[in-house]
């Protein structure tokens, strides 16, 4: 059954690239002002450093393209203790940044281990999904034993604290274990009995509730909670249908002072306009349904959980992210993929996005050409989105 | 797996409709508020307009002074900065350095009203922290020439007074904007991609002022109050025809650029602003009133009752301070009874004197362009008792302004029409083009043609043989009336206390000029004809010789004149005192001076009169600086002298001749009168052209 065609996926290979390429661009834009305040007049000092990261994001994709997936199979388990291990670092020795514990130095670069423990997670989630098939409905043995991974990883992220990430962490592995047929009996149980315990942790800071009760409170109120919202949707609206053009944003002049991280997509939409942010969402968008695509495709369990998880991380970050920038959601402090000034990030997620186009390389059929043909009767991945 | 797809599908498609909803509908608010964040505009001022009288001569301009500010908190070397300051300013060094020692102060004025010339200095230095702002200023040419009329600016250079406040809005134009884009922390630089938007400068207002009639009714009235010692004075000069006013005087008045040096109340106008009661003057009311009804004809004979009429045995006489038995009307009119005045106004009634007085403007605003302007008070006849109609009759028991009088006469010398006083004759844009004109008015005709020529024959009687005679001038007619009003002191009519007035206009037979001097409460002499008088003739004897117009038709003065050897005297009217020596030598009359200064601002005999050889031609002098426009000079009238003559004459205006032909002048561009910078080419034609010796 495990066939290699060599095909990759060049949807999501060319939507990958053009986002890194389009990341360099903006965050250049965006992090000028910024960079010539924070630098001492160095103007290209973050854009330097994040073209140097864009390199080695490329490099990733291609190593992650390029390796065998069902290599994870033996290493992920300690790939996650090597996240789990970083984590537990960076609440000792971690670098304080805005109140939280997030970053870690590893010789010459600082990272999130948050990030690498996502993709971690993600990975072993899928490993143990694929070899517990059998007996998944179980609950002891099934399900517990990825519980006690998950809350491991999430309990860490939201002692930095980092409430945003720890929640979305838990979210996406819910999802994959919802793909990886865990009794959807468990997986509501489990999160009835986490809520409470999650509200607590919600309410137990203030900045976080503030930030929270901002959002759905007066949105033209600019109290410290939602005045980079209020600045993000400014910007975009400024930028209108078409945008004020590459490198007229106004909103980079220290307005937005997070405008070349968490906020480049209200950069994205000011300087190119609605056009532009529509173009973005599609991008991610066909990263998403080719993402699941290659799931329904892939040769073996491994594969379609490992596709599901990367696919789902991916996009929920975007959506999530997107949707802070509009104001659909309270600020999270999560990255846009690909596109956010991130430092360690931008390589993890391409090396991540290389690992789902390495899983499209192995497929039951080749797209386009025979699936009419051998694609059994019912409903079509193939009518969904094509 | 579906599932999954579907959420996430629904997720973009929310962010895509709030995306919608922020940049597409809600775009145009936002992008107001992006703008107001980052974008901050400097306003730039339009230059304010200027203020001419109706020959263009510049009465108010502007001036651009400097205001020096520095930062001191930003500044990094500010002994070295100091340094520079104090001997740009010519300053001493510690003076300027102590601005700079609070260094937790972002903002220290070093220097206000930094002129032109010394800000001129500090060109192509700048230092970062320090700042040189421009505001502009008002500057009054002539001082305080017609100051009251003109008014002032207050310091953000808006009209707080006369004119200026009057016609603030058409002088101020419209601001301009330089955009600078701002970061969230304040600091700017200039948006290259925003066009600048230039300023709209404001309107230039032309009067109907003739400088010239203005300097002569100021000073004329100054002397009279001097020499009579009245409290104040007020002069209005007229042009009957159309209603515009020439001159508009008040003594005492302000200086509009030395405003701290005067009292608030001397900026007054007070010929529109502050009513008085007539006297006398107010007799033309139930004069013409009857004349126009046909109730009498000018021979007809009045019994004056002796000088006392007992017109109610309760009630105190009626008195004439010269009593007569009978008189006609014509006499009664120049004579100014009083009784004949009550007799004629209670045999027209209450109604008709009303109606008479209203149509001749009084009670109403005249609804000259002038701030502060009163109706008068007039009141109804349901409002009269017994006496009021007999005191109306000769001006007592309302309040009038000297502007509603000067209209009411001057519709006695305009053929009985009235015409609405009007001081604004143009509006100029920035390139001198008239894009708003005021023209003549007619209100109402008041009485007949018929009825108003027999007013004007009262009225040249009253100055040849009547109460005014010391107004008369010899070989012009000139009608008018006089009028003494006792004031009213702690409300009971004093007889210490005086308003003496005299109206009149000339010439007669086709009147151009009305002139109404006012005299309160003048301590020597109270007649309105020994004082007034005098005084309209000494403004009348000016402006007959200042102007070609009233010299050429009946040419009165000079008759006497004429003989073998006369000549036409030229013009020398704003020559250097040394040239015009020897412009009226060449022609072969003496120079004689009166005052002090360089300039020829006047002489008599006029230009272009006969007169006699060797005769004296009498010059009054005056100070350049008080006669200057700045940096415009009056291009002289010199079409008919030799060109050498008029090319010394040109050059001693700071102009620069250039003569063609020979001969006598023929033409010359510009035009005389017209207003051209110093050194400006004239070139002068004359008769005799030879093409080929043109070398320009």
């Amino acid at each position: 059954m495990k066939q290699r065609t060599g095909h990759i996926d060049l949807y999501v290979f060319l939507s990958v690239l053009a986002l890194m390429l389009f990341s360099v661009g903006v965050v250049y834009s965006a992090s000028v002002s910024i960079s010539g305040m924070r630098h001492d007049g160095d103007y290209n000092y973050l854009f330097r450093n994040h073209s140097i990261r864009v390199i080695m994001g490329v490099g990733a994709l291609f190593v992650g393209m390029f390796v065998d997936y069902h290599l994870y199979r033996h290493i992920s388990k300690y790939l996650l203790i090597i996240g789990l291990i970083l984590l537990g670092y960076t609440l000792v020795g971690g670098t304080v940044v805005k109140g939280a514990q997030r970053w870690v130095s590893l010789g010459p670069i600082s990272f999130q281990p948050s990030e690498f423990a996502k993709f971690a997670l993600v990975m072993h989630l899928a490993v143990l999904l694929a070899a517990k098939q059998k007996y998944i409905n179980d609950f002891r043995d099934g399900f517990m034993p990825l519980l006690v991974w998950i809350i491991a990883v999430v309990g860490l992220v939201f002692l930095q604290p980092n409430f945003s990430t720890g929640s979305i962490i838990l979210a996406i592995s819910f999802m994959v274990l919802f793909v990886g047929r865990i009794r959807i009996k468990h997986l509501v149980g489990v999160a009835i009995a986490g809520i409470p315990v999650v509200l607590v942790y919600a309410v137990s800071a203030t900045y976080r509730w503030n930030r929270i009760m901002a959002h759905f409170t007066d949105a033209g109120a600019a109290t410290a909670g939602n005045y980079q919202v209020e600045q993000a949707v400014i910007g975009l609206g400024n930028g209108g249908l078409f945008g004020v053009g590459m490198g007229m944003s106004k909103q980079r002049e220290l307005f937005l002072p997070e405008s070349y991280t968490d906020f480049i997509f209200a950069i994205v939409g000011e300087e190119y306009g609605f056009i532009g942010g529509v173009l973005i969402m599609a991008l991610f968008a066909i990263i998403m349904v080719r993402g699941m695509k290659i799931a329904k495709r892939a040769t073996d369990d491994l594969g379609r959980y490992l596709a599901v998880g990367i696919t789902c991380t991916i996009t929920v970050y975007a959506i999530i992210n997107a949707m802070v920038t509009t104001g659909l959601l309270p600020t999270t402090g999560l990255p846009m993929p690909l596109l956010s000034y991130g430092g360690t990030t931008i390589i993890f997620t391409a090396y991540a996005l290389g690992i789902l186009i390495n899983i499209s390389m192995y497929t039951r059929i080749r797209p386009r050409e025979i699936v009419h043909q051998e694609e059994p009767a019912g409903p079509r991945v193939g009518d969904l989105y094509q | 797996m579906y599932m999954l797809i579907t959420i996430f599908l629904t997720g973009f498609f929310a962010v895509l409709v709030k995306l919608f909803v922020i940049q597409v509908r809600d775009a145009e608010k936002l992008q107001e508020m992006a703008r107001i964040q980052y974008e901050s505009r400097e306003i730039i001022h339009p230059i304010r307009g200027l203020i001419l009288d109706r020959n263009l001569s510049i009465l108010a301009s502007n001036v651009t002074e400097y205001t020096l500010s520095v930062d001191p908190s930003v500044i990094e070397r500010p002994d070295t900065v100091a340094q520079f300051i104090a001997q740009a300013l010519g300053k001493p060094y510690k003076v300027i350095a102590q601005h700079f020692r609070d260094t937790t102060v972002q903002y220290a004025i070093i220097e206000k009203r930094i002129p032109e010339g010394i800000a001129n200095r500090f060109d192509g230095w700048s230092c970062y922290g320090v700042r040189m702002r421009s505001n502009p200023r008002r500057r009054y040419n002539f001082n305080a020439l017609a100051g009251p009329v003109i008014g002032y600016t207050n310091v953000d250079n808006r009209g707080q007074s006369g004119i200026e406040l009057e016609m603030n809005k058409e002088l101020s134009g419209q601001e301009g904007f330089i955009v600078y884009q701002r970061n969230a922390r304040g600091s700017r630089r200039p948006e290259v991609d925003y066009p600048k938007v230039e300023p709209v400068n404001g309107r230039s207002v032309v009067l109907t002022i003739s400088q010239v009639y203005q300097s002569i009714a100021e000073e004329e009235l100054a002397h009279g109050v001097e020499l009579h010692e009245a409290e104040s004075g007020r002069c209005i000069i007229l042009q009957p025809k159309t209603g515009e006013i020439l001159a508009m005087a008040n003594v005492p008045s302000i200086d509009p650029n030395k405003l701290a040096e005067y009292s608030p109340e001397k900026a007054r106008n007070r010929v529109v602003t502050d009513l008085y009661e007539p006297g006398s003057t107010f007799k033309i009311v139930a004069m013409s009133a009857a004349l126009n009804e046909d109730l009498h004809v000018p021979e007809d004979r009045i019994n004056a009752e002796g000088g006392k009429w007992f017109y109610n045995s309760k009630l105190k006489p009626i008195v004439d301070d010269h009593p007569y038995a009978s008189l006609t009307l014509r006499g009664a009119f120049e004579h100014s009874s009083n009784i004949v005045s009550a007799k004629l106004a209670n045999e027209l009634g209450d109604e008709r004197f009303f109606k008479y007085a209203r149509n001749f403007g009084f009670g109403v605003k005249t609804g000259v362009e002038l701030p502060g302007e009163l109706p008068g008070d007039l009141r109804k006849p349901l409002d009269w008792d017994g006496t009021t109609l007999n005191y109306l009759a000769f001006g007592y028991g309302l309040a009038v302004t000297p502007l509603q009088i000067a209209c009411a006469y001057a519709a006695i010398a305009n053929d009985g029409v009235l015409m609405r006083p009007f001081i604004r004759k143009w509006l100029l844009d920035e390139d001198r083009n008239i894009v708003d004109e005021n023209v003549p008015q007619v209100v109402r005709r008041v009485v007949s043609s018929e009825t108003s020529r027999i007013m004007r024959s009262f009225m040249q009687g009253v100055v040849d043989s009547g109460t005014a005679k010391l107004a008369r001038i010899d070989g012009i007619n000139i009608g008018g009336k006089t009028g003494t009003s006792q004031r009213l002191v702690n409300g009971s009519y004093s007889d210490k206390s005086h308003v003496a007035s005299f109206v009149g206009f000339f010439p007669v037979e086709d009147p151009e000029v009305l002139i109404l001097v006012i005299l309160d409460a003048p301590k020597r002499g109270y007649y309105g004809g020994s004082t007034a008088g005098p005084i309209f003739r000494n403004i009348a004897m000016r402006i007959i010789n200042s102007s070609s117009n009233f010299a050429k038709k009946p040419e009165p003065l000079y008759a006497s004149f004429k003989g073998s050897d006369e000549v036409r005297v030229p013009n020398v009217k704003g020559m250097r005192a040394d040239i015009a020596g020897q412009v009226l030598k060449a022609h072969g009359f003496n120079m004689e001076t009166v005052g002090r200064g360089e300039i020829v601002a006047d002489q008599v005999p006029a230009e272009n009169a006969m007169s006699e050889r060797r005769t004296p031609v009498t010059v009054r002098l005056i100070s350049a600086t008080r006669s200057g426009t700045g940096d415009l000079v009056r291009v002289p009238d010199v079409v008919g002298m030799s060109l050498r003559q008029a090319m010394n004459f040109i050059k001693s205006m700071n102009l620069e001749p250039s003569p063609m032909g020979s001969g006598l002048v023929r033409s010359q561009t510009p035009a005389a009168g017209e207003y051209v910078p110093r050194g400006t080419r004239c070139t002068l034609d004359g008769e005799a052209r030879i093409v080929t010796a043109n070398l320009y």
